[in-house]
C-alpha cells in the first residue's frame, strides 16, 4: 500500500537547541506502518532514509537536507526490535519495543544550526521513506516487444512507505531563551 | 524411608546430569555478514586464541561487544553451530544489520511452488544456506533468481522460527497473478524478406491461460505463410495440457513453383493449412520435459482441382537443460522430436519425422545477475541438429536451411527449393557484449541424393550494448541485430543481410 499522507497535520514538530545541534522530535509519528511491520515480523530487514531541512515558510522546499539512514529488523524469536543507524555517525541499538524503535530513530535526527539567520523565523521539513535495493536489469531476451513492454510497466520490487510532516515557525533567539 | 531413597536417587541423576554436561570445544571462529579483516589485529588474534577453548558464553559476548565497538553501527552476537565432530562447536559471531543474522538457518523450503520449477542450481543454492547464520544478502539474490525462472508470479522471502531453539526455515514464496502480455518478434532476410509474429497471452494465476499469434513468416518453412493461431493451456501440478488451432495461407516462392512443376509434385503445394494440436507436457524435473500430442492438419491443395487432404500425426518430444557445474559456465540442452504419421490414425501421409537439436554453451565468465553479459564476459554455443525423414512428408514438415538463423549465408531457396528429408547442420558462434561471429555448416539432401556441404560465417553487431544506449533503446537496438552472412565457396559469392533473428 502506498502511504503518501502528505502533510500529516495530526503529529506535532517540536524543536530542541543542544549546544549549535537542533533536535527534532515529532509525537505520534508511527512510520512503521502495517505492509512494513509485516515484513519485519517476517524476519526481513527494512531500510528507512529520513531526510530533514529548514524552510524560511511553510511553502519552500528546503535547500539542504540532512539524510539519515537506517536499518530496522525485529527479532523473531525475542519479539524485540534492534535498529542500526547506518549513517551519520554509525550506531545500533537492540531489545527495543516497537514505540521504542520509532523513538530511538527520531531522537538520532539532529542537524546543526550554523546555517540559520538568528532573528528570522524557519520551518522544519521532515521525510521518510523505505528503500528497497534496484532489481538487475535485463539486457537481452527472446521478445522485443516483452521486453519493452515490461521495461515500461515495471512495477517497483516493493512499494514505498513514505510520509512527511513538517512544523514551525521556529526561530533561534527563542530556542536560544528556552533551553 | 521411602521419601530419602527418592532424593538420594533424584540427586544421583542429578549429579550425572550435569557431570555429563561437560562444555563443549570450540573447533573454529566465524565471522558472518562482514569480512573478517574489517576487524583490528588484535581483536582478530583474541578471536583464534578461542579455538580449542572451551565454549564460555560470557567470553564470546565479551567477543561480541568489542566487534561492536569497532563496527557501531552493525548488530553483533554470537551463536554456536554444530560442529561435524561431537562435542566440538563452531563459533559463530553474526555481524548484520538484521538482528536475525544470529540465527542458524535449518532449512530452505518453498511454498506456492514446486521445486520442479526451480533449476537444479538454484535450489542447490538455496540449500546451501542450511547451517549457516541467516545472509539477506545471499538470500535476496536467490529470490531475485527464483523471480526471474518463475515467470508471470511474485516472489517473496520470510524467515521464520525453525523446530530447533535459535533456528530458523528461510521460506521462499511464490504468488501467482494474472497477467496479460503482449510479444512479438521479427528478421529481414535481404533474399527472403520481412517476417514477423505478434502474441497475446493472457494468464490467470498461473493455472489457465490463453493466447493469440499472427504470423507472416518466410524463414521458419519452405513456404510463406501468413494467419492467426488460438491456443489455450491448463496446468495441474507437473502437467500442462495446451490446445492450438491455427489456420494459414501459404504462399510458395517462384523457386518453390519451378522445382515443383519440374518435378511433377505440384500437387504437394497447399493453399491453407488449419491445423488442431492438443499436447501434455510433463515436467519430469525442472530441467527435463516430455511433450506427448496429436495433430491434425487440413490442406487444401489446388493441383489439379481443388480438394482438400489431412495430415495427422502422434508426436513425442523430449527436452532438457542442464548445467555441469553451480557456476554455470558450461550448459547443456537439447531435444529429440518425433511425429509419426500413419494409417492407424487416419490421414492421407505417412511419415516418420525425427529431430535431434543439441546445444553446448560455454559461457567464459559467468554473467552478472540479471544480464547476459559481465562487461568483459563472453561466451561460446556449438549447436548440432540432425534430420531424417523415412515416407512422404508435407512440405511443412520438410527440413531447410538457409534463413535468418541457420546457414545465414544461403538462401533456401537456392539451396533445395522443395526442402529435403535429410539434413545435418553444425554451428559453432561466439558472442560477447557486442558483437557475435559464427561459423555454419549444414547440408540437406534427399534419400538417395549425393551430399553436398555448404558452409558460411558471418556476424551480428548488438547495436545497444555498442551504443551504451538506455535500456529500452538498448533492447531495440539489441534486438535489430544487424548481421551479414557470407556462403564460403568459390564463385558467386553473394553475402546476406539481415536484422533480427528467430521468430
Amino acid at each position: 500500500m502506498l502511504l503518501w499522507p502528505g502533510l500529516l497535520s495530526a503529529q506535532t514538530v517540536s524543536v530542541k537547541l543542544e549546544g549549535e545541534q537542533l533536535r527534532v522530535s515529532v509525537s505520534q509519528l508511527h512510520f512503521l506502518g502495517s505492509e512494513v511491520l509485516q515484513r519485519l515480523r517476517n524476519g526481513i530487514a527494512v531500510n528507512y532514509v529520513f531526510k530533514v531541512g529548514f524552510t524560511p515558510n511553510r511553502y519552500s522546499k528546503p535547500a539542504t537536507v540532512t539524510s539519515y539512514r537506517f536499518v530496522i529488523s525485529y527479532d523473531i524469536f525475542e519479539e524485540k526490535f534492534a535498529v542500526s543507524r547506518i549513517e551519520p555517525n554509525p550506531r545500533s541499538i537492540t531489545h527495543l519495543s516497537e514505540s521504542a524503535a520509532q523513538m530511538w530513530c527520531l531522537d538520532s535526527i539532529a542537524i546543526p544550526s550554523g546555517g540559520l539567520p538568528a532573528d528570522q523565523p524557519f520551518w522544519v521539513n521532515l521525510e521518510y521513506q523505505t528503500v528497497e535495493p534496484k532489481p538487475a536489469t535485463t539486457e537481452t531476451g527472446e521478445s522485443l516487444i516483452g521486453q519493452l513492454i515490461d521495461v515500461f510497466s515495471r512495477k517497483a520490487q516493493r512499494e514505498e512507505a513514505r510520509g512527511t510532516v513538517m512544523g514551525g515557525p521556529f526561530s533561534l533567539t527563542d530556542l536560544r531563551k528556552t533551553r | 524411608m521411602k521419601s530419602r531413597v527418592a532424593l538420594l536417587c533424584f540427586l544421583l541423576v542429578a549429579g550425572t546430569i550435569a557431570f555429563g554436561q561437560t562444555p563443549a570445544t570450540i573447533e573454529k571462529t566465524e565471522i558472518s555478514g562482514i569480512s573478517e579483516d574489517s576487524l583490528s589485529a588484535p581483536l582478530r588474534a583474541d578471536l583464534q586464541k578461542l579455538v580449542g577453548q572451551n565454549y564460555d558464553e560470557k567470553a564470546a559476548a565479551q567477543i561480541a561487544e568489542r566487534i561492536h565497538a569497532e563496527l557501531p553501527d552493525y548488530v553483533v552476537t554470537s551463536t554456536t553451530a554444530a560442529s561435524t565432530q561431537p562435542g566440538r562447536i563452531v563459533l559463530v559471531f553474526a555481524v548484520a544489520h538484521n538482528i536475525n543474522a544470529k540465527y542458524i538457518v535449518e532449512s530452505v523450503d518453498l511454498k506456492g511452488t514446486e521445486k520442479s520449477k526451480l533449476s537444479e542450481a538454484l535450489w542447490t543454492d538455496m540449500q546451501k544456506m542450511v547451517g549457516h547464520p541467516v545472509d539477506d544478502a545471499s538470500a535476496d539474490q536467490l529470490r531475485e533468481r527464483m523471480a526471474a525462472e518463475i515467470k508471470g508470479s511474485h516472489s517473496r522471502r520470510s524467515v521464520e522460527r525453525g523446530s530447533d531453539p535459535q533456528h530458523v526455515r528461510i521460506v521462499y514464496e511464490s504468488v501467482s497473478q494474472s497477467s496479460a502480455n503482449f510479444s512479438g518478434s521479427g528478421g529481414y532476410h535481404s533474399r527472403q524478406k520481412f517476417s514477423g509474429r505478434a502474441n497475446v497471452a493472457y494468464t490467470f494465476y498461473d493455472f489457465v491461460g490463453v493466447r493469440v499469434d499472427g504470423f507472416n513468416d518466410a524463414s521458419t518453412l519452405m513456404e510463406r505463410y501468413a494467419g492467426y493461431r488460438y491456443g489455450a493451456w491448463t496446468e495441474y501440478k507437473r502437467v500442462r495440457f495446451n490446445a492450438e488451432y491455427s489456420s494459414f495461407r501459404a504462399q510458395w516462392s517462384p523457386g518453390t513453383l519451378q522445382a515443383a512443376s519440374a518435378t511433377g509434385t505440384s500437387a504437394d503445394l497447399y493453399r491453407l493449412r488449419d491445423t488442431i494440436d492438443p499436447s501434455a507436457k510433463i515436467t519430469i524435473s525442472s530441467g527435463f520435459h516430455v511433450t506427448l500430442g496429436f495433430t491434425a492438419s487440413q490442406l487444401q491443395i489446388q493441383v489439379p482441382t481443388s480438394h482438400y487432404e489431412s495430415v495427422r500425426t502422434a508426436n513425442g518430444n523430449a527436452d532438457y537443460k542442464f548445467y555441469l557445474s553451480s557456476s554455470e559456465k558450461h550448459q547443456f540442452s537439447g531435444s529429440y522430436d518425433i511425429r509419426v504419421a500413419g494409417d492407424a490414425l487416419g490421414g492421407s501421409a505417412t511419415f516418420t519425422r525425427h529431430l535431434f537439436d543439441q546445444n553446448y554453451e560455454w559461457n567464459l565468465k559467468k554473467p552478472a545477475p540479471g544480464t547476459r553479459f559481465t562487461p568483459d564476459g563472453h561466451q561460446i554455443d556449438f549447436n548440432v541438429r540432425l534430420g531424417r525423414i523415412t515416407g512422404a512428408a508435407p512440405m511443412f514438415e520438410r527440413f531447410s536451411l538457409g534463413d535468418t538463423s541457420r546457414l545465414v549465408g544461403w538462401n533456401k531457396y537456392d539451396i533445395s527449393p522443395l526442402g529435403a528429408s535429410r539434413m545435418a547442420y553444425g554451428e559453432v558462434t561466439y558472442t560477447n557484449r557486442y558483437i557475435s561471429t559464427f561459423f555454419e555448416s549444414g547440408s540437406l539432401w534427399n534419400d538417395g541424393q549425393t551430399r553436398v556441404l555448404r558452409n558460411s560465417i558471418g556476424g551480428n553487431l548488438l547495436l545497444g550494448n555498442i551504443l551504451h544506449a538506455p535500456t529500452a533503446m538498448r533492447i531495440i537496438l539489441n534486438a535489430a541485430r544487424p548481421g551479414i552472412g557470407v556462403p564460403l565457396q568459390k564463385n558467386n559469392v553473394h553475402p546476406i543481410f539481415t536484422l533480427g533473428g528467430n521468430i
